[in-house]
């Protein structure tokens, strides 16, 4: 058995997530960014990679294989990860590197809220690059979090109508909030200038609990 | 008064009798034609070019007078003319795919019931011809789909392997300073891996065939509670095992290999919404004495097995199986997006064994897998 892991390899920021399924591929990437200064976890599969990712929310960014266990030939896992990252509301960067068939699975995986594509066999110089740019966005949006501002990834379908964007905007916004809040009802309502009944009643409308948060 | 009327009653009657007899002669003699015409096509193994070249003498008992025609075969023009070409004639044209097909059958002008026989007999002939039509577009397609399939599973692993050798390439062009000695381990680590990965890939395209040739490793007694609940597991599937302590006799390998194909199957199945949305995945055994289906089994099974596990497989909340038939065959692929090879494989790597993968597919029930192999306890 192949059993989920996480390890914390040298304790230097800023911290990326390495998601691979193949061990030696993943060992050797991992090498090649910590000797660049960055600091890696890994995980090998997507159970794995959302644990890994809820005991260190400090994560910036995820660099990601789509074909994962046990549908390596595909990259349903892969986007299924991306999914429960958006799903989650976490800030961290998703940057893909996968073998899958490029043009599709880039489309897939930008829909689905990638920041990057990078086909494999990629060059170590364009991956580092890709980690460096998403780092940057990622400390530049957890900049703009702290002085108010939050940005929003809605994946809008024009003829859903403009309700369908707002409700899905509305429901992003109370989630990010009630992220950096920690949960707190009270300073979200005061961050987003609504009454705490406002909160309570988008918490009830969109289904949100403590552990979606 | 009547009795004048014998002698002409006598000769309508006979003159009846024998167009009867002829007609039925004829219709007799037809019918043979078209039996061999068949049994040629079944021995020339339903090829198209071949039957069309060897089916003259057949036809030409068969009372034509001549056969032509012109075959585009995958892009080569072919033309052939046999016997003699006259102002009647069948003719019939194909086009399917990469294949066009032009046949002309000529025949003598004559009565009707011949004219009658031979456009029977030339109907038949051409459902032949494309019968052999649709038989090579579908091997020539299977064939294409098959490659396509493996290039995809094949493709995954090269790509790994060459994005491990840029890697380390990049480090060795421009290692950072510093970090020479780390930069050592990670060759020493990664270049062991890149063996180990080039293995996988090889033992991959064997494994293609490992049906086929037969199972090579040795067989070991593996834990059958625990091997089954790590493949679950991996495979993200909760489950409820019970059975009595066991271990099967096989190839770890071999029988990860058919645990994977039917959960990886599985899996597939409920992200295609095909499966209940509230699976509930039960894995029993028993042990026996006697395999249940003996067909192929028996070729690798070692005196001392003294007895069989069989473990049954099923969601207790799955939806009815709509075509068990199809489970089995070779490159047939619900979804579309795996090899269609899977559980054809299992189902031979059990045989291997010494064992049987068999199912059950009530109407109104969830389908059962039923894998048999030796064990002991």
């Amino acid at each position: 058995m192949t059993s989920p892991h996480c390890n914390i390899s040298a304790d230097l920021p800023p911290p990326l997530l390495l998601v691979e399924d193949d061990a030696a591929l993943r060992s050797i990437l991992r090498d090649s960014l910590e000797m660049q200064g960055l600091r890696v976890f890994e995980a090998e599969c997507r159970k794995a990679a959302m644990t890994c990712l809820s005991n260190n929310p400090d994560i910036g960014v995820m660099l990601i294989d789509l074909g994962l266990p046990p549908a390596v030939h595909s990259t349903a896992e892969g986007i299924a990860l991306i999914n429960a990252i958006l799903v989650n509301n976490n800030t961290a960067k998703v940057i893909v590197l996968t073998g899958q068939d490029e043009e599709s699975s880039a489309l897939a995986a930008i829909r689905e809220g990638a920041f990057d594509f990078l086909a494999k066999p990629a060059q170590f110089d364009d991956i580092l690059r890709a980690v460096k740019r998403a780092l940057l966005f990622q400390r530049q949006e957890t900049q703009m979090a702290a002085e108010g501002l939050t940005r929003l990834q809605i994946n809008a379908r024009i003829c859903d109508g403009l309700k369908a964007v707002r409700e899905d905007a509305e429901e992003r916004l109370v989630r990010q909030v009630l992220k950096e809040t920690g949960f707190n009802v009270y300073q979200s309502a005061a961050r987003l200038g609504l009454k705490r009944e406002s909160i309570y009643y988008f918490l009830k409308k969109f289904g949100i609990n403590r552990q979606d948060s | 008064m009547i009795a004048l009327l014998y002698p002409y009653l006598i000769l309508i009657g006979g003159t009846i009798l024998m167009v009867v007899a002829l007609l039925l002669h004829q219709a007799q003699r037809q019918t043979e034609r078209a039996s061999e015409l068949m049994r040629l096509n079944e021995t020339l193994e339903f090829d198209l070019p071949d039957f069309l070249r060897a089916s003259w003498p057949d036809l030409s008992a068969g009372g034509f007078t001549g056969l032509s025609w012109h075959l585009v075969w995958f892009g080569t023009d072919i033309k052939e003319t046999h016997g003699k070409r006259s102002s009647v004639f069948l003719s019939k044209n194909f086009d399917v795919g990469d294949i066009r097909l032009h046949v002309e059958l000529f025949t003598p002008k004559h009565g009707w019931e011949r004219s009658y026989f031979s456009r029977t007999l030339a109907e038949k002939f051409f459902l032949l011809l494309q019968m052999d039509l649709w038989t090579k577009l579908g091997s020539v397609r299977s064939t294409f789909e098959q490659t396509a399939r493996m290039s995809v599973f094949l493709q995954h692993d090269i790509k790994n392997m060459l994005q491990l050798t840029s890697l380390a390439a990049d480090q060795l062009m421009k290692p950072v300073p510093g970090q020479e000695s780390r930069l050592m381990e990670m060759l020493k680590r990664s270049l062991p891996a890149l063996q180990e990965r080039a293995d996988r890939i090889l033992k991959r395209l064997v494994q293609s065939s490992e049906a086929q040739l037969g199972a090579r490793n040795k067989a070991a007694a593996v834990n059958l509670k625990a091997f089954a609940g790590n493949a679950l597991d991996l495979h993200g599937l909760p489950a409820q095992l019970q059975g009595p302590d066991c271990f099967v006799l096989i190839a770890p390998d071999s029988f990860q290999s058919i645990l994977d194909n039917l959960l990886g199957n599985y899996v597939q199945q409920i992200q295609a919404g095909n499966s209940s949305q509230t699976p509930k995945l039960l894995l029993n055994w028993h042990i026996h004495q006697n395999i249940a289906n003996k067909s192929d089994a028996g070729q690798s099974r070692a005196t001392d097995q003294p007895c069989f596990v069989s473990i049954r497989l099923y969601d207790h909340n799955g939806k009815p199986c709509l075509n068990p038939e199809r489970l089995f065959e070779p490159f047939w692929s619900e979804h579309g997006k795996g090899r269609g090879i899977g559980l054809f494989q299992s189902r031979q790597l059990a045989n291997k064994w010494g064992g049987a993968i068999n199912i059950e597919a009530p109407i109104d029930g969830p389908l059962v897998f039923i894998i048999e192999l030796p064990a002991k306890y």
